[in-house]
C-alpha cells in the first residue's frame, strides 16, 4: 500500500485558487503523495502558495483550461516515472481523506481509471442535464464531471492521444474517450465538501450554460455507441 | 465593340487575380493555400472576360436566371474555405496546447537541474528554490 502511494502523483489544476490551494496541497501531502500543481495562468498568488506548501509547480505559458492543465500533469507524471496520476480540484471540494478509498489494491489491480463520485452534490438542474447526457451517450456513470479521478500510467498515456487535446474540462469528452479505448472504469462513492471558495466555472452564467449544454450534447451524440477498437 | 459591362467585369476579374498573384509572388501566403487562390483567380478572370459563360451553363442546367450560378458557386467556395479554415484552426489549437504543455514540463526540469545559475533562465525562478520532490 505504501509503495502504491509513493508511485502516485496528485495532479491539481489551479486557476486563481490562492485561498485554498495551500491547504489542499498540505492535506494531500499528509496522505503521503507527491503533489503537482499546474498553474493555469493565475493572476494571484496561487503558484507561490502551492510551492510554499511543498508542491512542485508547473506554470503554463498560455491558459489551457482545466483539462489542458491536467494533461500537463499526466505528461509530467509519465516522464517522472509515476505509475498513477490522481487528479483533484484546488478549491477544496475533494477531500484528500478520500484518497485511500480510490487507491486500494483491488482497484489498482482490476481497473484503469477510478472515479470518486458524489452525485448527491449537484443541483436538480444539473441532475437533469446529466440524465440527458447519459441518455444520448448511452453511458451509466453516476458522476459525469467529478474531477477526482485516479488514472493508471497506461490510461494517462491514452489521454495524451491526439483526440484528447481539444476538451476544456475533465467531463464527458474525457469519459467517452476512455470508453472508446475500452478502459475499465470504476466509480467509488466518496464524500465531497461544498466548495470552500470559488464556484463552478461552468454553471455560473446562462450564456455559458447554454454553450456548455450545446457543446457537450453534440460531443456526446457524435460519439454515440462508439465501441472500443478490437485489440490486436 | 466591347460592351461596357464586359469591360467592367473583365477589369474586376483581372484586378482581383492580379492582387492574388502579387500576394503569392511576395510569399505572403504559405504555398499550401496558393493552389486554392490560383483557381479562384482563374475563375474570376474567366467569368470577367466571358460573362456569357454563366448563361451557357444556365441553359444546360435549366436555370432561368444564370447570374445566380456565380453567386451559388461563390457561396459554396466560401463555405468550403471556412470549413477548411476551422479544421486548420483546430489543428493549430492542438499544436499550441501540446507545445504549452511540453514547455511547462521542460521549464520545471531545467529549473530542477540548473537551479539558480541555469544556462536556461526561466521566468519565475526568482521565487526561490522549490521545495518539491527530490
Amino acid at each position: 500500500m505504501k509503495s502504491i502511494i509513493r508511485q502516485t502523483l496528485a495532479i491539481i489544476p489551479a486557476l486563481n485558487e490562492e485561498d485554498s490551494v495551500g491547504e489542499v496541497v498540505a492535506r494531500v501531502r499528509s496522505q503521503g503523495l507527491d503533489v503537482l500543481v499546474v498553474n493555469d495562468q493565475s493572476s494571484d498568488q496561487t503558484g507561490p502558495e502551492a510551492m510554499a506548501s511543498g508542491a512542485v509547480v508547473l506554470n503554463l505559458a498560455v491558459r489551457l483550461g482545466a483539462w489542458g492543465a491536467i494533461q500537463t500533469g499526466f505528461r509530467y507524471a509519465i516522464k517522472k516515472g509515476y505509475m498513477f496520476g490522481l487528479t483533484l480540484d484546488a478549491d477544496g471540494q475533494h477531500l484528500p481523506e478520500s484518497i485511500p478509498f480510490l487507491l486500494t489494491k483491488d482497484n489498482i489491480r482490476n481497473y484503469d481509471v477510478v472515479i470518486g463520485s458524489c452525485p448527491g452534490r449537484v443541483s436538480p438542474m444539473r441532475k437533469l442535464a446529466w440524465s440527458w447526457f447519459r441518455k444520448i451517450s448511452c453511458t451509466d456513470f453516476d458522476d459525469l464531471t467529478s474531477g477526482l479521478r485516479l488514472y493508471s500510467r497506461w490510461s494517462m498515456r491514452l489521454m495524451l492521444d491526439r483526440r484528447a487535446y481539444l476538451f476544456d474540462y475533465q467531463d464527458m469528452g474525457a469519459l467517452l474517450l476512455l470508453r472508446k479505448h475500452g478502459l475499465k472504469i470504476r466509480e467509488v462513492p466518496v464524500m465531497m465538501a461544498s466548495r470552500e471558495s470559488g464556484h463552478s466555472r461552468v454553471f455560473n452564467n446562462w450564456f455559458k450554460v447554454c454553450k456548455y449544454m450545446a457543446v457537450t450534447t453534440l460531443l456526446s451524440a457524435s460519439k454515440f455507441r462508439q465501441k472500443p477498437r478490437k485489440k490486436k | 465593340m466591347i460592351p461596357t459591362y464586359n469591360l467592367f467585369t473583365a477589369i474586376l476579374g483581372l484586378a482581383t487575380a492580379g492582387l492574388i498573384i502579387y500576394l503569392i509572388r511576395r510569399d505572403s501566403m504559405s504555398a499550401n493555400y496558393v493552389v486554392w487562390w490560383v483557381v479562384i483567380a482563374a475563375g474570376l478572370v474567366l467569368v470577367g472576360i466571358f460573362p456569357k459563360v454563366p448563361d451557357y451553363f444556365g441553359k444546360i442546367l435549366g436555370i432561368a436566371y444564370p447570374p445566380i450560378i456565380i453567386i451559388i458557386v461563390t457561396l459554396c467556395m466560401v463555405l468550403i474555405k471556412l470549413l477548411l479554415m476551422d479544421i486548420d484552426r483546430s489543428r493549430q489549437e492542438r499544436q499550441i496546447r501540446i507545445l504549452t504543455q511540453k514547455l511547462a514540463v521542460y521549464e520545471q526540469e531545467a529549473e530542477e537541474e540548473g537551479g539558480e545559475g541555469s544556462a536556461f533562465p526561466v521566468q519565475g525562478s526568482t521565487l526561490g528554490k522549490r521545495g518539491g520532490k527530490k
